[in-house]
């Protein structure tokens, strides 16, 4: 009884704390705001009659600075001039102060930490498979399948996965190469490939970015988080420990690598890698050593990311593979993996089929009476 | 408290990438160049044209 | 050992753009691509400076650092040079550039970018010098024949000065000790850091 009441005290305490340094943060940010705004009055007038009090005090006798120091500072800190030149990548600055800045983190940090994070993501997928093993079927092969994917899925899961390939080995090359292929390749040969390498990664970038999009459209609405999520963690999501815990079409870990590793991940590399391919929106070299960074960053930690579903699809987990390339998966398997889809997919009356006549007809064509759509 | 373990955490990371900044400064290594080569890049040719490029600057852009 | 360097005395620089007109002759420029640009600050005020602007030819080069490809090279003379054999116009030296030499011929649509140009200090690449390849490619040799660059060489007014840092530096500090006033060696710091 008593506890209960000073726990009670101590809440409304807190809580009335809380609310005064709202109301303080509040003040402190609308009191000097509202006294500015009542001081200036019209804000434009008064910003037109700043102007041209300094147009005046430029031309007049009396400045407050040195006309020199004031032109040698504004140089220093970046800002523009006046050229008569003209041409895509002519700036009007003396001089730009963020270039090293980035050199320093691309050269620095990101070369560094990017390469110890791929590794070490490599290495973390090589110990769960020497100490955690395939997850085998516990019950073997039930010998009948049933459609996982639709041949239009299929279709997108492995255009995406060849060009995010394509695109990672593309750009890994333009970060490492320099100190990983070309001592083994020499400088010409690397030039030639590197060559190459840019146009590929710039032309399959837009194309993998549509079908990102398209995937995160077709998949979001398996991809709704719920509690059966929660115990899917709990349980290790069936590789750490004995239990299978239950799950829909998409597991928790499914549903990870969709929000984080697609959509987040793959709408911040989409962006920059857009803005950097096309700089043609007025971007300056500030823009685009920043777009580059965010393209960098979290590609590297998509790669990583992708390793680990990479590894899970097909070494990692028995008989998940074929769902993607035949577009059907044993039963057994589905009552294992995504036990709630598939008493789904039965109450909706899908009838299981045997392998065999499944396997015969795989690929594209959907087995007789299986409208693919 | 996950926001201040956040924050104890964002300040670890965001000094420990530090670490890898360099402060060496590399000065240029004449004629170190791998690729293909540049036979007025080289140290002789730098020695030979030496004493006429001072006098060309000498001349040309002193105060007449 | 000569270690060449560009200085701009902003107080002599009279903004006539000649540097920037000879360096377009001289080797052949394409549109669009400008290796020296003359930059005005506060244009029609009072304090008004222009400066020309090139590549520096920097000790410790950023674009040198950040290539993909590695086609940066010093030359004795500490000059920059690059290979376009090897270029494959990425763009990433222009990000790091402080002094927004690198240029790039556009190629297509899109902001395509074609093989990077810079200021060469007059001293072309690596082809054989004086070679049609070179010149089609880097422009003219000029430190080969034994003479400097040429925007330096032609300037009316002395303002651009390019050479041997140690005779560069002499002629600047005389022009200094004589009218008086502070030096203004504009970019040296970036450049040629403190050494």
């Amino acid at each position: 009884m008593s506890d209960s009441t000073v726990s009670h005290a101590r809440q409304r305490r807190r809580r009335a704390m809380l609310w005064s340094f709202a109301f303080i943060l509040l003040l402190s940010i609308v009191l000097p705001l509202g006294y500015a705004l009542a001081q200036s009055g019209g804000q434009g007038v008064q910003q037109q009659q700043r102007q041209q009090m300094q147009q005046q005090q430029r031309f007049g006798q009396e400045r407050a600075t040195n006309p020199r120091s004031d032109m040698w500072r504004d140089a220093r800190e970046g800002q523009g001039g006046f050229t008569t030149q003209t041409g895509p990548y002519v700036t009007n600055t003396m001089i730009s102060n963020t270039g090293e800045t980035w050199r320093q983190f691309r050269m620095g940090p990101l070369i560094t930490y990017g390469g110890y994070l791929l590794i070490g993501a490599l290495v973390l997928v090589a110990l769960v498979f020497t100490f955690v093993g395939r997850i085998k079927l516990s019950h073997g092969r039930a010998g009948m399948t049933i459609q996982r994917w639709k041949p239009f899925e299929r279709f997108l899961h492995w255009f995406t996965a060849i060009s995010f390939i394509l695109l990672a080995i593309t750009g890994l090359s333009l970060l490492f190469g320099r100190s990983v292929l070309i001592p083994l390749m020499g400088h010409q040969a690397f030039a030639a490939y590197a060559d190459v390498g840019k146009v590929v990664h710039n032309y399959i970038g837009p194309a993998f970015s549509i079908a990102v999009l398209l995937m995160i459209v077709l998949w979001v609405k398996h991809n709704i988080p719920n509690k059966t999520d929660l115990k899917w963690f709990a349980a290790g999501g069936g590789i750490f420990g004995k239990s299978h815990p239950s799950a829909g079409k998409f597991n928790g870990g499914e549903k990870v690598w969709f929000w984080v590793g697609i959509v987040i991940f793959g709408t911040a590399v989409g962006v920059s890698g857009f803005l950097l391919n096309f700089p043609l929106f007025g971007q300056t070299r500030a823009d685009m050593a920043l777009y580059q960074v965010i393209h960098a960053v979290t590609s590297l930690l998509w790669i990583g990311f992708f390793f680990g579903h990479a590894y899970i699809g097909t070494l990692g987990t028995e008989g998940a593979l074929e769902g993607m390339t035949t577009g059907r998966v044993d039963v057994n398997w589905a009552k294992q993996h995504h036990d709630l889809w598939l008493e789904q997919e039965l109450a909706k009356g899908v009838k299981p089929l045997p392998a065999e006549s499944a396997s015969a007809s795989a690929g594209a064509v959907p087995p007789v009476g299986q409208p693919s759509h | 408290m996950p926001y201040k373990a956040m924050l104890v955490a964002l300040a670890v990371t965001s000094l420990s990438l530090l670490t890898a900044c360099d402060q060496e400064v590399v000065f240029h290594e004449p004629g170190v160049y791998k690729g293909k080569h540049d036979e007025t890049a080289t140290q002789e040719a730098a020695q030979r044209r030496q004493d006429q490029l001072r006098e060309r600057a000498m001349t040309g852009m002193t105060d007449r | 050992m000569a270690r060449m360097k560009f200085l701009c005395d902003a107080e002599r620089c009279i903004e006539c753009q000649a540097c920037v007109t000879a360096c377009k002759s001289e080797h052949e420029v394409p549109w669009g691509v400008n290796r020296r640009r003359v930059i005005v600050m506060d244009d029609g005020v009072p304090g008004e400076k222009s400066v020309s602007v090139a590549c520096m030819h920097c000790s410790d080069a950023p674009c040198a650092a950040v290539c993909p490809v590695d086609c940066f090279y010093t030359t004795a003379d500490g000059i920059v040079l690059h290979d376009k054999d090897l270029c494959i116009g990425c763009g990433y030296c222009f990000y790091a550039c402080p002094f927004g030499a690198p240029q790039y011929p556009q190629q297509s649509a899109f902001g395509v970018r074609g093989k990077m140009d810079k200021c060469t200090f007059c001293a072309g690449g690596p082809e054989e010098a004086h070679s049609e390849a070179e010149y089609v490619k880097y422009g003219s040799n000029r430190i080969a024949e034994g003479k400097l660059p040429l925007c330096a060489e032609m300037c009316s007014t002395k303002a651009l000065l390019a050479g041997d840092g140690d005779v560069v530096s002499d002629i600047y500090r005389q022009r200094v000790m004589r009218r008086g006033g502070r030096p203004q060696t504009w970019g040296w710091q970036a450049a040629y850091g403190n050494a």
